[in-house]
């Protein structure tokens, strides 16, 4: 039903899709050797075999994933969970047409006849050449200290164990927590016939705190996540109770909210709300809806469509950050890229099949969710850059509104460019002062529309970690100052 | 991959391994997604995947473990991992296995005809819709997206307690959303078949008119005064409310104690026009099974009965933890996930009166064709209902134009209390089904 919408979800449960766990084995680090010194040529036999019947590109993804997630709630630890993903896909290209299958494996037989699925994409035509393999090396934006799979897993349930006492001892009212700590090593091998070959390793840390305050008959609940692409080192004990305290924190302080105000009213969103950005810009900012002529900023480079104030980064090569890479899942690096500089649009973001139709260069933005799906233009670390105002200022400013502490999910029709996007933590604003906090607000408008009413950016941005859907899911962060939007629909009951 | 051979031989080795409890979940999926665009092929993705879970107990504590990698050598590793996992958890006395209960009667859920019907004829179906939605009216001017899938999944459930449970079922999807443009303005609309059985697919003309229909009646659209007015929630837009009661009937929830609905039981939490039922054993229906994600027979639940809550839904970890027992509700998200609660096919029975009736009586009011975000809210605790709205502002009984760009809000509870008229247009379509249905008053934001 909502199928080319495309959003992302912040909520706790099920937000990490589908791929795999953790630190099985041994074999790991010997198949690790295998990627880089064995698989070249027998990579190079399975791109034959996806060209066997004609077509101009083909390319090949293994991957592997080892996961550890620990699930506590009511300050128990409901499982400790380990997993090992390991498989590969073939893609071929053909007149613009593409042929995608996958199996569980990385024997070359398999991979072989998986190439020979895809194969029938293929239109005729003579079979290509396919060039000697130059591998890229690491480019160290994702470099890790620890690898969580050398760590015991007794020490990843005291790190959710910390967080529950924590966020339970932050106030007699909270009554429930739920803490899921996960973390991976990903490791993959892109291969294609145009001769690009990477390995790279993609470790990734997560944890969500979950809580629930009750006081006389009131409740209200806090979550807050955390994550990096980092290794254990960022998941000690600090950083479990610095979320634990925080989630606890949105609870206790959101009990005495009031409704809020529905209709159009200033709103001040506090810093790290980038997901306005996501939605209300980046996904129309993706090529395949620019090549289909289906996205609202359809054929507007260098035309303005936003106010001054507004220029929006896309960066999959910011150091360890929950979106970042060395190389996207196509093998091409991760670089910034500028979608929107002083309110002027100036590109859009690309993988390598969108690029090539449209004469463009490809941008880092190939991604996929795992080896069994295609790889599709994706964010990764998305951020408007910050401005002059300090963010206390922006608050002096607004003699009445709301201020937005923390924003929930997101979403947006990238035709009409109308976007929703959820408010967790919310305040009044009154006489340029924030006072009483306020629930149940949702915010609707229109992604260009919305640009324009940007009148002040703050100089604060920080980064939040979300999960990005559209049809397949992928890491992302959002990133933002503190800014003010002069009017947007609030969807409240006061 | 023989998925009964694998899960005897992982059966095996966890009852070598010294361990009190065990079970297997296996999982084959064999799929196919076809897109098209301009009457041809744009992308074709076959996928074959599978791989299996271990929960694994010892003394109240859980290791669970998945993997895809089936080499024999990775296979015995699994099991130890989660033995060592298991034993290195900390203990919770709700953790336990299920026991063997007799299975449910026959449940039809595997279309025989999936490995014979044509590809070509899957094709012309999407070619079909593609001719029809550009033909419904001229401002039909692009199909964002127009795929069909479908799917075969094999299933094996094994435990150590002695659960064998084995099945197969099909899936069949079509999808398109399609953009409608006059004057400068653009909406968009979409429409979805899902079954079970290839030949209860929604034939083309019906999914493409739906998708048409609904870009080109938000055309022209405008804003409203912020106000309180009923709101009409129609076959397309009903299922958000039931997403949202599944919050607070989800028995995890319950269970721990988050949910607005929890120690209710027996009391009268809707409008007595409400009766909500989750019932896995309809044949044919998208979200039925012959068992759950643990090896429990499914069922049939009656949730609210004419307004009065009569039952959660459970699986058997949260059934135990609530003092209750599974009702059939285990649900996985592939082998990858833990069993949590879910729904099979969860609908709220139809009323006796026809949508039309229902707007003709609609002294003022709007009529919801879609709604945006309305996920985002979700909160068993709670209950707050908010979303971005677009649909037809209703005067008179009678359409007076499109809305867009307002916001409906309220209280998941509260307007349980305030339906005043149900349809009795209610179909079986998607795993969550509602009729319309007509909420006496709502928050609706606007200028
Ligand atoms: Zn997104």
């Amino acid at each position: 039903m909502m199928k080319r919408r495309d959003f992302v979800k912040l909520t706790a449960k099920g937000s990490i899709i589908a791929l795999g766990a953790p630190a099985l084995l041994d074999l790991v680090a010997r198949d690790k050797l295998a990627a880089a010194d064995v698989l070249p040529p027998e990579l190079k036999g399975v791109l034959k075999a996806a060209l066997a019947n004609g077509g101009q590109f083909a390319d090949v993804y293994l991957e592997q994933v080892d996961r550890t997630t620990v699930s506590l709630a009511g300050g128990k630890v409901e499982s400790v969970e380990c997993g090992i993903h390991r498989g590969g896909g073939v893609r071929l290209l053909s007149d613009w047409k593409t042929g995608y299958s996958s199996c569980d494996s990385w024997e070359e037989e398999e991979l072989k006849r998986v190439a020979g699925v895809a194969s029938q994409m293929a239109r005729g035509g003579g079979e290509p050449e396919i060039e000697d393999f130059t591998r890229k090396g690491e480019r160290g934006i994702v470099a890790y200290e620890i690898s969580p799979d050398e760590i015991e897993s007794a020490r990843k349930v005291e790190i959710a164990t910390h967080a529950d006492t924590i966020a339970r001892a932050y106030d007699p009212a909270i009554k429930q927590v739920r803490v899921n700590y996960t973390d991976e090593i990903k490791r993959i091998v892109v291969a294609n016939s145009d001769g690009v070959m990477v390995t790279h390793e993609v470790p990734l840390v997560w944890i969500t705190v979950s809580t629930l305050a009750q006081r006389d008959s009131k409740q209200q609940s806090g979550y807050i996540r955390r994550s990096a692409k980092r290794g254990f080192e960022y998941a000690g004990l600090a950083f479990a109770e610095e979320a634990a305290r925080e989630s606890a924190r949105q609870a206790v302080d959101m009990l005495e909210a009031g409704e809020a105000p529905g209709g159009e009213i200033p709103v001040v969103i506090g810093s790290g709300g980038g997901v306005v950005f996501h939605e209300a810009v980046g996904h129309g900012l993706e090529a395949d809806g620019v090549e289909r002529k289906t996205s609202f900023y359809t054929g507007m480079v260098g035309t303005r469509v936003g106010s001054d104030l507004i220029s929006i980064i896309d960066d999959g090569s910011i150091p360890n950050l929950r979106g970042s890479f060395d190389y996207d899942d196509e093998g091409t690096p991760s670089q910034e890229n500028v979608l929107i500089e002083n309110g002027i649009l100036k590109g859009y973001i690309y993988d390598l099949l969108t690029a090539w139709k449209l004469k463009a260069k490809p941008t880092g933005n190939g991604r996929r969710q795992s080896y069994m799906h295609y790889p599709m233009v994706r964010m990764t670390n998305t951020h408007l850059l910050p401005g002059d105002s300090k963010p206390e200022e922006i608050i002096e400013a607004t003699p009445n509104g709301i201020f937005t502490r923390h924003l929930g999910g997101g979403e947006v029709d990238t035709t009409t460019g109308d976007f929703t996007f959820g408010v967790r933590e919310a305040y009044l604003i009154e006489n340029g002062k924030i006072g009483a906090p306020v629930k149940g607000a949702t915010l609707i408008g229109n992604g260009p529309e919305i640009l324009k009413r940007i009148d002040m950016v703050g100089d604060d941005v920080d980064f939040w970690p979300g999960t990005c859907g559209k049809g397949q899911w992928v890491p992302v962060t959002s990133g933002a100052p503190t800014l003010r939007i002069a009017s947007i629909t609030v969807g409240g009951r006061g | 991959m023989d998925a009964e051979k694998l899960s005897k031989r992982l059966l095996a080795l966890i009852e070598a391994s010294g361990i009190a409890e065990g079970e297997v979940y296996v999982r084959k999926t064999r799929g196919l997604e076809v897109t098209l665009r301009d009457q041809d092929v744009e992308r074709l993705q076959n996928t074959d995947a599978g791989g299996f879970a271990l929960r694994l107990i010892d003394d109240h504590r859980m290791g669970f473990v998945h993997s895809s990698d089936l080499r024999d050598a990775s296979i015995e590793r699994a099991v130890e991992k989660g033995v060592d996992l298991a034993r290195n958890a900390t203990a919770d006395e709700f953790n336990s296995l299920v026991e063997p209960a007799p299975a449910a009667g026959k449940v039809e859920t595997y279309d025989d005809t999936i490995a014979s019907v044509e590809y070509e004829r899957k094709i012309s179906l999407l070619k079909d819709v593609e001719t029809l939605c550009f033909a419904y009216d001229p401002s039909i001017s692009k199909i964002a997206d127009l795929s069909y899938e479908d799917s075969e999944v094999e299933t094996v459930i094994a435990n150590t307690k002695g659960v064998f449970q084995q099945s197969s079922s099909t899936r069949f999807s079509v999808g398109v959303d399609v953009v409608a443009e006059r004057d400068g303005e653009v909406e968009s609309g979409g429409e979805r078949s899902e079954s079970r059985f290839f030949e209860d697919l929604d034939p083309p003309s019906r999914l493409a008119s739906r998708a048409c229909w609904k870009a080109t009646s938000l055309l022209g659209g405008k804003t409203l005064p912020t106000q309180n007015a009923p709101v009409i929630f129609n076959r397309d837009t009903g299922y958000a409310l039931l997403r949202h009661l599944f919050a607070m009937i989800d028995g995890r929830n319950v269970a721990d104690g988050l949910s607005l609905l929890g120690g209710r039981i027996g009391e009268q939490i809707a409008s007595p026009l409400v009766t909500v039922i989750d019932d896995a054993t309809i044949s044919g229906a998208i979200g039925s099974g012959r068992f759950d994600a643990e090896g429990t027979p499914s069922g049939r639940t009656v949730i609210v009965d004419g307004g009065t809550l009569r039952s959660f839904l459970f699986d058997s970890r949260s059934g135990r933890k609530a003092g209750s027992t599974t009702t059939g509700n285990a649900r996985r998200d592939g082998f990858r996930a833990l069993p949590a609660v879910g729904y099979t096919n969860l609908f709220l029975e139809g009323g006796t009166t026809s949508p039309d009736e229902i707007m003709k009586t609609t002294e003022s009011g709007l009529l919801l064709l879609s709604l945006a975000g309305w996920w985002m809210g979700i909160n068993a605790s709670t209950g707050d209902f908010s979303s971005g709205a677009k649909g037809l502002w209703i005067e008179g009984g009678e359409v007076a134009h499109p809305v867009k760009k307002v916001t409906i809000a309220s209280n998941i509870i509260d307007m349980l209390g305030a339906v005043d008229v149900v349809g009795d247009d209610l179909e079986l379509r998607h795993a969550a089904s509602s009729p319309t249905l007509r909420i006496g008053e709502m928050k609706i934001g606007g200028v």
